[in-house]
């Protein structure tokens, strides 16, 4: 059993089922796009998945263990979650910035080691922020702040990264910039579940979709045979002529 | 512009400005009503003076002394540690209502007249006070991100607090009781003695321990919550930890030196643009300079010539209040500069 399980994941929030029985199973190297409508789930789902938010039911799995019987240290350096919209409090700069993100690895004492410093390096240099790395990230641009949150993440060096909008609010070449950053860290052998909801960047850039509506997955599978005008239509409510980027498959090109 | 925050190294920020501080306290021993001479005091610090120059130095003037680095410090941590818990550079004992409810909890003590009963029943009730005031807040505070609720939540504390202060002056059997808890109120380190130190020094000792254990948790928190959790960080205990730290310190404190405001918001202002911003790394410096405030406070306030000793709260107060001001017109952190 290698990879993400996730059988029959149920979530309440405040009452309300939010999640309705979710399964879904991936392996390593992917990038995994999670689509569906406002309140379909998503990013409770993404939380559900990295226990920031209460399961009622169902299991999640990696590499055949249930997360609830991991230690903390080894969710939290195996799982990496970047939040959508962070705020960054302290004006730090990009290397402490992303330092933070080496805190689940750090001994007790708290010390900063070569192979954290080699991470941190590594990270900023994935995303293309290491000429920012002494800027306080507070006056970065929109497009380098997110590269620079997706740094932070990535220097957790945990094999899933679980990305909620990473391109949220960023201007189209930006996006695309963030797609293929999330594309490449894929390629090294993580799993990456990045929500979005821009149909065109899902279609041309992940290897596969998952749809969400109303709490539950309704169509899984490589870009261009789950997003069918059909399906789109149900779940979005809109006639896919309207949307942006999307194109039925065959039609690209 | 872009501030380059590469920031001095943190212990030696903290190791030299506490040096400072160590001289102010030192420089404090000279100065009093006795009119003894640097030579004397000297004298005295080694060992072979007159028992009565001895004991005005050791007695009255090196406790005073040290209990205000000691205080200073922890205060200063205490703003720092809060201040990166609350993701909010307004936070600060007295602003969020924490000095105000460890008094009340220490009136109470000398209302009912235990604190005379049993000598360790004040400071107990003013780290009870604290800790009720500060679990109390912290609730409220983790509701919204923005400045305006914690403030607003410490109005709410502190308001409370103080109708208690109220209750007890105004229920006071006597003009005396009054006047000793609003004096005490107040906040000064005129006559203390070696038992305050000794009283102080353990309990203000445990609570920066509890506080300096979660370092590395505010570093985390400076992402917000769900980025501290997803880091393995259990938000609840952190928090526990620092207000049972910030509770037992802050009480001390309190207990032996009546209220003293501000210092916790001071510090942590003057010595973060020194330090890479880090919450962690601002802890230590943020000590060293509450300590040196309040040293160089308790030295002033035995300078001025007024007719009777101006009162160490009412001076970091008249100083707190207006960089207060300051820090609520300047734009936050993250506020869209773009």
């Amino acid at each position: 059993m290698s990879g993400l399980s996730i059988r029959g994941l149920c979530v309440d929030l405040g009452g309300t089922p939010v999640l309705r029985g979710v399964d879904l199973e991936a392996g390593p190297g992917a990038l995994v796009g999670l689509l569906g409508p406002n309140g379909a789930g998503k990013s409770t789902f993404l939380r559900a998945i990295c226990r920031l938010a209460p399961a009622r039911s169902g299991t999640v799995a990696w590499n055949g263990r249930p997360l609830a019987r991991m230690s903390v240290r080894e969710r939290a350096t195996s799982f990496a979650y970047l939040p959508q919209g962070q705020t960054l409090h302290w004006p730090l700069s990009v290397r402490r910035l992303v330092e933070i993100g080496r805190l689940p690895r750090l001994g007790p004492l708290g010390r900063v080691g070569a192979a954290d410093r080699a991470a941190v390096e590594a990270a900023m240099a994935a995303v293309d922020v290491a000429h920012l790395a002494e800027r306080a990230a507070t006056s970065l641009s929109g497009g380098e702040r997110a590269r620079a949150l997706l740094a932070r993440a990535l220097a957790v060096e945990a094999a899933v990264l679980l990305a909620d909008e990473p391109t949220a609010s960023l201007d189209p070449c930006h996006a695309v910039e963030i797609m293929q950053a999330l594309r490449r860290i894929a390629r090294t052998g993580r799993l990456v579940l990045a929500i979005t909801h821009d149909l065109g960047l899902a279609q041309r850039f992940c290897d596969r979709v998952v749809l969400l509506d109303q709490g539950r997955i309704v169509a899984d599978g490589p870009p261009d045979e789950a997003l069918t005008s059909e399906r789109l239509r149900t779940v979005y409510r809109v006639d896919p002529a309207m949307l942006s980027g999307w194109a039925p498959a065959g039609a690209a090109g | 512009m872009t501030a380059v925050p590469c920031g001095v190294r943190a212990p030696a920020l903290a190791l030299s400005v506490a040096a400072l501080a160590v001289a102010v306290g030192a420089l404090s021993l000279l100065v009093g009503p006795a009119p003894l001479s640097p030579g004397e005091v000297a004298a005295a610090v080694l060992g072979d003076a007159d028992p009565i120059v001895s004991d005005i130095v050791w007695q009255i003037r090196a406790p005073r002394a040290a209990l205000a680095l000691l205080i200073g410090a922890m205060l200063g941590l205490s703003g720092a540690a809060l201040q990166g818990l609350l993701r909010n550079p307004l936070a600060d004992p007295a602003v969020i209502g924490t000095s105000s409810s460890a008094s009340l909890g220490a009136v109470i003590a000398l209302y009912f007249g235990v604190a005379a009963a049993a000598p360790l029943a004040l400071p107990l009730m003013a780290v009870a006070g604290a800790l009720v005031g500060l679990l109390a807040l912290l609730p409220l505070a983790r509701r919204g991100e923005g400045p305006s609720t914690l403030i607003l939540a410490g109005v709410a504390m502190s308001a409370l607090a103080g109708a208690g202060v109220s209750l007890a002056l105004n229920l006071a059997p006597n003009p005396f009781a009054v006047s000793e808890i609003a004096f005490w109120l107040l906040g000064s380190l005129s006559d203390r003695s070696v038992r305050h130190v000794l009283l102080a020094a353990p309990l203000i000792a445990a609570g920066a321990a509890l506080i300096l254990l979660q370092a590395r948790a505010l570093d985390g928190l400076a992402l917000g919550e769900d980025a501290a959790r997803s880091l393995g960080f259990d938000l609840d205990r952190v928090g526990t930890a620092i207000a049972a730290g910030v509770a037992i310190g802050v009480g001390a404190a309190v207990a032996v030196a009546g209220s003293i405001g501000f210092v916790g918001l001071v510090a942590p202002y003057l010595a973060r643009p020194f330090t890479d911003q880090r919450p962690s790394q601002c802890l230590l410096p943020s000590a060293s300079t509450g300590a040196l405030l309040l040293g160089l406070a308790d030295v002033a306030v035995r300078l001025v010539p007024t007719a009777s000793e101006l009162r160490l709260g009412v001076v970091t107060a008249l100083i707190g209040a207006p960089v207060f001001i300051v820090l609520l017109l300047r734009p936050r952190a993250e506020e869209p500069s773009r």
